[in-house]
Parts: C-alpha cells; structure tokens; sequence
C-alpha cells in the first residue's frame, strides 16, 4: 500500500449539523446537533474510516462533506477551496473530482436505468462533447475494471445482485478518476462472501488512481483492515481519532474501549470468554469531556479539560 | 438489508441474469399477459378504438338519416339495434357516439395529464413556497366533485363536445398534479436521486432523467382509470346537453331522449346505458391490469 | 438423551416465482437435543431463515410449498398440524424473536398487553396474574425501571430494549425452543454484545434450546454448542462449535472464516481472500455440490454429484460434511509444498 502524503487533500474544521426541533406551534424549541464540532484531515492517497454506532453522525458527515446535504458551519477545504462557499453550479462542476459510494445497492441505481447509462452519466455530465462511441468504450472499460462484463452494460439493475449492482456503483464513481470518494457503509448490505471481493477492489482502485476514501462503517474489523487512519463518533462528536494501529492497538477513551470489546470474534474459544467477560456492564459515563488532546503525536481523545 | 433471507420467503434474491435481452417493458408485458381480465380489457379498448376509427366503414346507415317509415323501430334485421325517435339507425349512432366517447375520455385525460404532471413534479421537486400555492389550489379543486365542477366549468364555456372536454380535462387535472407529487416525493427519498446529485446532475436533469421515468407508470395507470371517469362525464354532460349537440351522436345525448320513450322504446335507452357500461369497464380491466403488470411488488 | 427435541427429516421447500420454482430448500436433516444451542450460519438464499419459518408454518403458501419431509418436534410432526394446534406451538413451546423488532411489535399496544398476549392464549393467565408475570418478564430481560415501562408503547423504546421486549414475549411462556433469526443484525455492536449475553443467562436460568440464525461467525462463536453452515438451501457443514472453526471441512466454511480481516490486526496489508463468484440462481441450481464452481478445491465429481452430509474422517464425532473432496489433505499437501 502506497504511503499517504503529509499533506491534507481534504480538511475539515469545526464541521456541525444541527437540525432545529419544531415545537407543535413552529416555533423553534431546541436544536438537535447531529454533528457538532468536527475537525479532521484526509491525505492524498489515505483512507480515513470514520466508525460510530446508529445515531453517531456518521452518514451526516458524509453528506456534509460532499455538501448532498450542507453543514450549518465549519469549513470543508478541499484543495484549498472551501465547498461550503461555492454556488450550486460550481458545486456540480466540483462534484466531478469528489464521489459518493452509498450503503444500499439495491436503492441507489435508478431502476428505469441501465448499467451502461448509469456508469456513462458522470461522463456525459462533465466531459461534454465526447462522441457516443468513445463514451460507450470508456464505459466498457470501466465495466472491466471493477470485475463486470462488459455485456452487462444493456441490463438492469434489478437483473444484478447485491455485490455486481456495488459494483456498477464503483464504476459510476471512478469513472471520472475523482480524487476523493466518500464511501457509506458500503459493504454493509452485502453477504460476508461478498464483502471481501469489494473491499479487494476498492483498495486496488486506491492504489491504481491514488484516491483518498472517507470510509464510513461500523465494521469495526474491516475499518481495521482498509484504513490509514479512524476517527470514532460517539453523539455526533469525534472523541478519539489515531491512525489505525494505534487506535486499535491503545484506546484511550472509554467509548472506543466499549466499541472494541463488543465486536464477536470469530474464534470460539476468544468468543466464549469475552461474551462473559463483558456480560452486561453498565456503558461508560455518558459526560466525557468534548476537547481533543493529543495524548501522542497523531492520537487524539476527548477529555474534559479538567483531566 | 443484510442477509435478506428473512423475506426471501416473498422475493427471492438470487439475480435474474439468464434472460439477459429482457428489458423492463418485456418483462411488463409478459406479467400483463398473466391476467385475463386484463387481456379482456385490453381487447375491448382496441375494439372500441377501432370501432371509432372506422366508423364510417363500418356504420350500416348514415348515422344522421331519418326514416319517416321506421320510427322507433324494435330491433329487426333491418335495424339489428333498433330505430330512434326519428328513425335513424341505432347501431349507426352507438358506432359512432363512440367517437365521441373516446375523443371526450383520451382528449380530457390527455389535458389533465399535461396540465397535471408538470405541476405535480414541481410542487414535488421544488417544495416550499411553489408546493404550498400549486397544492392550495389543487386542494380547493378537490374540495368540489368532479362532476359538479365539470357542469360548472361546461354551462360557463357554452354547451359544446370541445368545451365539455375542456371541462372534464380541467377539473381532472387535480388528481394527477396529487399523483405525480406524491410520486416525487417518494422518489426523492430514494438513495438514487442523492446518488444523481452526487455526480453532478443539475435539478432539471434529476427531475426528467431520474424522476419522472419512475413515475410515469402510476401515471398511466391513472390515467386509464380516469378515462374510465371521463367518459361517464362526458355522457353525463351530454345528458344534461352539455356536451355533444344534437344531432351529433352521443350515447349520453341518445340517453337523454330516450329517457323520454322508455316505455315505448326500451332499446333507445339499452343500447347506450350496454355502450358506456362495456366502454368504462374495459378501461377500468386495463387500468388494474397495468397496475399489477407495472408494480410486481403489490402481487401477494 | 432418546428423543431429540426437534427433528427435522429431509426438509424441502420451494416457491413460485415469475422465473420459475425457487429450490430454496433442499431436503435438509438435523436434529437438536433438549437445551442445546445450534447456530446456523449463511448467507442471504441459504435458506437458514426460510426453513424454520417453513416449519413454523409462518411462509405464505402459495408462492410457498413444502415438497417433502417431517419436523417432529417432540415427537409431533408440525408439518401435518392444522393452522390451531400450529399456533399453539408458536409463541408457547416454541418462541421467536426476529430481526426487526420494530416491525414486529405492535405500535398501538401497549408493551404489557403485547407481553401478556401469549400468556393469556398459551397458559390461559388473565388479569393481575398475567399482569405480574409481565413484570417479571421485563425484569428478566433487565429493562430499568420495569413496573413503569409496562405501559410504555414501543416507541418509548430503544432498538435494544425493544429486541429485549421480543425476547421477553418469546420466553413468556418458558418455551422449549427458542428461534432467532438474525435477532442482533440490526442493532449496533455494543447493544448486541448485551442481547447476546442476555441469551446466554436466559439460558442457564431457563434451559431452553435455541436455534441461532445469523450470518455472523462471530456470534456463532460465542452462543453456539453446535454450528451448522447452510449454502444454498443446504447444510454443507456441521460440527461442535470449537472443532469446526479449528478444523473446517467444508470449502464454504474455510472461505468465510479466510474473508474475515482479523480485529486484532494479524491481516493488515495482506491481501483478503474473497470468496470468488456469486451464489447459484437458486431457479435453476447446479446438480452436484452447489458450492463447487466457487471452489477451487472442487473435484470432477463435485459437479456431477450432491455429496450426502457425512462424518468427516478424522474429526470430532458429530462434525460432518458435505464434501466429496478430503479439505483437511488439501491444505496439509498446500501447506507442505509452498
């Protein structure tokens, strides 16, 4: 695996999404914060996973991120230009070097669409004036790259299972060699058989155009495995962040700890001892202090400021 | 979804990729062809529309010819439906009120639905302020019958067959802005439409690349159904004479006066009531054929 | 121990669908002693869900079809059971807990009368009494403050607490059997670590069997005595739960167990090894070993001819396999000559 670049592709600063919460007469009652106060960085060439439970903010991040659903504040600088700031058209032009993999294969290709159409749109979007014919070899190239037949490309979705229809999504997103891919629980709606084959291609299709990944799961074992660098979200905060070693290695905070210790272990003997080992502890004391310190170069934990 | 073992019960998830020429309007096709009702229906509707196109071929007598020696004639040989009130024939006049019937149920659905889908996709896809003033008008049609505001709209444009069509067309147009907001809304919850935003897709391409293809069948299948409705309207109307003037055939203008012989001449009002009956039924086959056939999920 | 619990004989079930008849079972035998507890592990079309909802009677049938075989459970054959004595069967000496449990509780109930459902129609409880033994439940399945949560509705509920709401209305009436189907898929890992110790003291206190159904080799690890790997709509391998992760036979087995990255870190860098290919098209499936065209080990034989489940030579008793080629010897001879 190639070595990540110092310097960030993508940067966020104090990113939040915060949703207001009407009360019954419209007014405004509370402020519910989906995500609140995140900052971190993504090299050239890096994958950073971003682990967390249901109702962390995971996804928000994404969709803040590619600015599918902007944030409320913050700053996502990539490559210097801040996306929060651009218009919508020149948002749509950014869009062609930031990509998206999304969680349910089965919902995110248009089911009046065929492969060959889907993969061709980013290109007929943004490399305008290539002839058909050209568009349609690119399109069979793609196929081949990310392990479909070609042939495949007159059929539709609901003629593909779960990890070709991933697959045909991959496509669509590579097919403009963006820099950047944010890529949502990808394997999540797949058969462990599966999983495998697509993490495989997404970390050869790193390597082969120097992509960096947001690589968002709660597969802690495979977030291991893919990652350079993890930041887990615990209520729409990161409260530890570390390059992946180190993280899994040494965790410090006591939501990171509790996350490790429940993931099954496919080893009876490990298994049977961890299940009473964690039998049914009470979850950490939910008030941790929010500041990031960084307890070693490149490993950040949330401590309250007292500690 | 994972391991979606737990409904293979209902939809198995093993991929279809034996049948690889099979694009969705085949398979449509080949799920329509299951249900014999619809294929009825089907046939019906091609008839009919036959029917009316060829009525000048087929009609045994000039549907407007008087016969002074026939009047209220029973069904004979020579009048295999009978005479009216002034001996014109009536298989004459029922072949070519057909016309009149199905121009009144395509046209009217054909304006609701131009009328209709465009605003439905913007109220749908654009929200806020344009959604709440297309709906708030769309609501205050709703709130009127259907009818009523067709007899209204008819007695305000002059009795005619174009007005009457214009009305019908007019106070359908609700249904199928609501449809195809409905519509919209609901794909736009779906990843596909983030996914097409993700690539760079501007709005208007989201909305007739994206969008609308995956509504159009709710659409047509409405649209069927609502031509069933139209063609009720538009006897209706011309019963109350304000659609097709006489001496133009009509079925709802034949029943209007043959409402006055019906003791005298049964078959004048039969005839008719048969005609618009086997017409709105074999629309309203095809309709619910089309929505099995287009919705594989609703089939239990 | 004389008669098993359940004891299923040549399972087969098949549904009507547009592109034909799905085999999605196919003829599968097991049986499960009295407080044992059997993972079944496999991926989606295995039919390890289909075949206990099959038996349950809980499949609609028609598309659904049961072509053959016996389910005796305690001796009685579910499958010739009218529609009442299944029902008495369901929810009182076999409970379940499914994956969803928000779709599976009754959003318009109250927590305590969807408890004290199968108490009033299996024990004929009514009443205070019921009301009483509803409370225990909760305790049992340790919700806090259960007395108040009673006549909470699930929406009150967390995702967690509502699958321990499942698991008490499955255990209300001290069922011999327990089934879950993917019963911690949708959770988060932290809450199903919980659900899953939670089993694993129901049943020292209780003594129930269970029949766990996930496609997590992680979980079967931890709650299961016997492990049971299912591929399309066949048991390929089966075995006590530590001699089949340390000594697997099956090719299926061993590339599940091979496409997992490792927590601890001992894959990083490597490259995984998938599974290559996709399951059959269970509309048309293959003749011999339905795992053989993604097996490399497979043999000429393997293609032409279904290996029956058999004692795997070598293994502990009890672990069988479905293979016609000797797994074990491959991987010796592979680790042999590099």
């Amino acid at each position: 695996m190639t070595r990540a670049a110092p310097y960030p592709l993508l940067s966020v600063r104090n990113l939040s999404k915060h949703y207001p919460l009407r009360s019954w007469w419209g007014g405004t009652a509370s402020v519910f914060k989906a995500v609140h106060d995140v900052s971190f960085d993504i090299r050239p060439n890096e994958t950073l996973g971003l682990v967390g439970e249901s109702g962390s903010g995971k996804s928000t991040i994404g969709r803040a991120v590619t600015m599918l659903n902007p944030p409320t504040s913050g700053t996502v600088a990539f490559q210097g230009t801040d996306l929060a700031r651009l218009s919508a058209r020149e948002m749509r032009g950014m869009r062609r070097h930031i990509q998206m993999v999304f969680q349910d294969p089965y919902s995110a290709l248009n089911p009046r669409m065929n492969a060959g159409a889907y993969v061709m749109e980013p290109l007929l979007l943004h490399d305008t004036g290539r002839s058909r014919a050209e568009l349609r070899d690119e399109v069979a190239g793609l196929f081949e790259r990310v392990g479909l037949d070609p042939r495949f490309a007159r059929r539709y979705p609901h003629q593909f299972s779960g990890g070709q229809r991933q697959r045909i999504c991959i496509a669509r997103a590579i097919a403009l060699k963006p820099r950047f891919i944010v890529a949502d629980e990808p394997i999540a709606a797949l058969d462990v058989s599966i999983q495998a084959q697509v993490v495989n291609l997404l970390q050869d299709l790193q390597d082969e155009l120097g992509l960096s990944y947001l690589f968002i799961s709660h597969d802690l074992r495979m977030v291991r495995y893919l990652c350079h660098r993890v930041a887990v979200l615990w209520r729409g905060r990161i409260v530890e962040m570390a390059d992946s070693e180190t993280l899994y290695g040494d965790p410090r905070h006591p939501y990171t700890r509790r996350l490790l210790a429940a993931v099954p272990v496919p080893d009876p003997v490990v298994e049977r001892q961890r299940v009473s080992a964690i039998g049914l502890t009470a979850p950490p004391s939910s008030e941790t202090g929010h500041d990031l310190t960084e307890v070693a170069p490149g490993h950040w934990v949330a401590q309250s400021a007292a500690g | 979804m994972n391991a979606g073992t737990a409904a293979a019960g209902a939809k198995p998830t093993t991929p279809r990729v034996e049948k690889p020429e099979a694009g969705p309007l085949r398979e449509v096709w080949l799920r329509f062809l299951e249900r014999p009702s619809a294929v009825v229906g089907l046939a019906f509707v091609v008839a009919l529309v036959a029917i009316a196109a060829l009525a000048d071929v087929i009609a045994p007598y000039d549907p407007f010819a008087t016969d002074w020696g026939a009047v209220r004639s029973p069904p004979s040989l020579e009048h295999p439906f009978g005479t009216d009130e002034v001996g014109r024939d009536l298989l004459a006049r029922i072949i070519h009120g057909a016309r009149a019937s199905l121009a009144a149920g395509l046209t009217s659905v054909a304006l609701a639905v131009v009328l209709g889908l465009p605003l439905g996709l913007l109220a749908g896809y654009a929200g806020g302020i344009v959604d709440g003033a297309i709906m708030r008008l769309t609501d205050a049609l709703l709130a009127i019958p259907f009818l009523i505001l067709a007899i209204a709209l008819a007695a305000f444009l002059g009795p005619s067959l174009t007005n009457a069509m214009v009305a019908i067309g007019l106070s359908a147009t609700s249904i199928f802005v609501r449809l195809s907001r409905a519509q919209v809304l609901a794909i736009k919850a779906e990843e596909f439409i983030e996914a097409a935003r993700a690539v760079g897709n501007p709005p208007w391409r989201i909305a007739l690349r994206h969008i609308l293809p995956n509504i159009v069948p709710a659409i047509l299948v409405q649209a069927t159904l609502t031509i069933a409705a139209a063609i009720i309207a538009e006897a209706s109307l011309s019963f109350l004479g304000l659609g097709q003037q006489p001496p133009a055939p009509s079925w709802g203008s034949m029943l209007n006066v043959a409402k006055n012989f019906l003791d005298q001449a049964p078959w004048m009002a039969i005839w008719p009531g048969v005609s618009i009956f086997v017409a709105v039924l074999s629309f309203n086959l095809l309709g619910d054929g089309l929505r099995d056939a287009l919705d594989p999920r609703q089939r239990r | 121990m004389g008669v098993p619990l359940l004891d299923i004989r040549d399972l087969t079930v098949a549904f009507a669908s547009d592109g034909g008849t799905v085999h999605a079972v196919n003829g599968i035998s097991y049986a499960l002693s009295e407080g044992e507890t059997l993972g079944i592990v496999g991926e989606s079309g295995s039919g390890k869900s289909v075949h206990v909802l099959a038996m349950l009677g809980l499949i609609p049938m028609p598309p659904g079809r049961i072509e053959r075989g016996e389910v005796l459970f305690q001796g009685r054959d579910l499958l010739t059971l009218d529609d009442r004595a299944l029902r008495r069967v369901r929810g009182g000496e076999i409970g379940f807990v499914f994956q969803d449990p928000m779709s599976s509780l009754n959003p318009a109930m109250t927590v305590a009368a969807q408890i004290v459902e199968p108490l009033r129609i299996h024990l004929g409880l009514d009443g205070a009494a019921a009301r009483r033994r509803a409370l225990e439940l909760l305790d049992l399945v340790r919700i806090p403050d259960a007395a108040r949560r009673l006549d909470q509705y699930p929406h009150e509920f967390s995702g967690g607490q509502r699958q321990r709401v499942m698991i008490a209305i499955a255990i209300a009436c001290k069922p011999k059997l327990l089934i879950a189907d993917e019963a911690t898929t949708a959770l988060d890992v932290t809450i199903q670590a919980e659900i899953i110790g939670l089993v694993r003291e129901l049943k020292r206190e209780i003594g129930m069997a269970i029949v766990w159904i996930t496609h997590d080799l992680g979980v079967v690890a931890g709650i299961a005595d016997t492990v049971q790997v299912m591929y399309a709509g066949r048991i390929l391998e089966r075995g006590p739960v530590d001699d089949l992760f340390a000594d697997p036979r099956s090719a299926y087995t061993l590339g599940l167990l091979r496409s997992l990255p490792d927590l601890a870190g001992g894959t990083k860098g490597r490259r995984l090894q998938p599974i290559e290919g996709a399951p059959p098209d269970m509309r048309d499936p293959p003749v011999g070993d339905p795992f053989a065209p993604r097996n490399r080990y497979a043999t000429e034989r393997c293609f032409r001819e279904a290996p029956p489940l058999a004692q795997a030579p070598g293994a502990a008793p009890g672990h069988l396999v479905a293979a016609w080629y000797d797994l074990r010897g491959l991987l010796a001879r592979e680790r042999a000559a590099p």
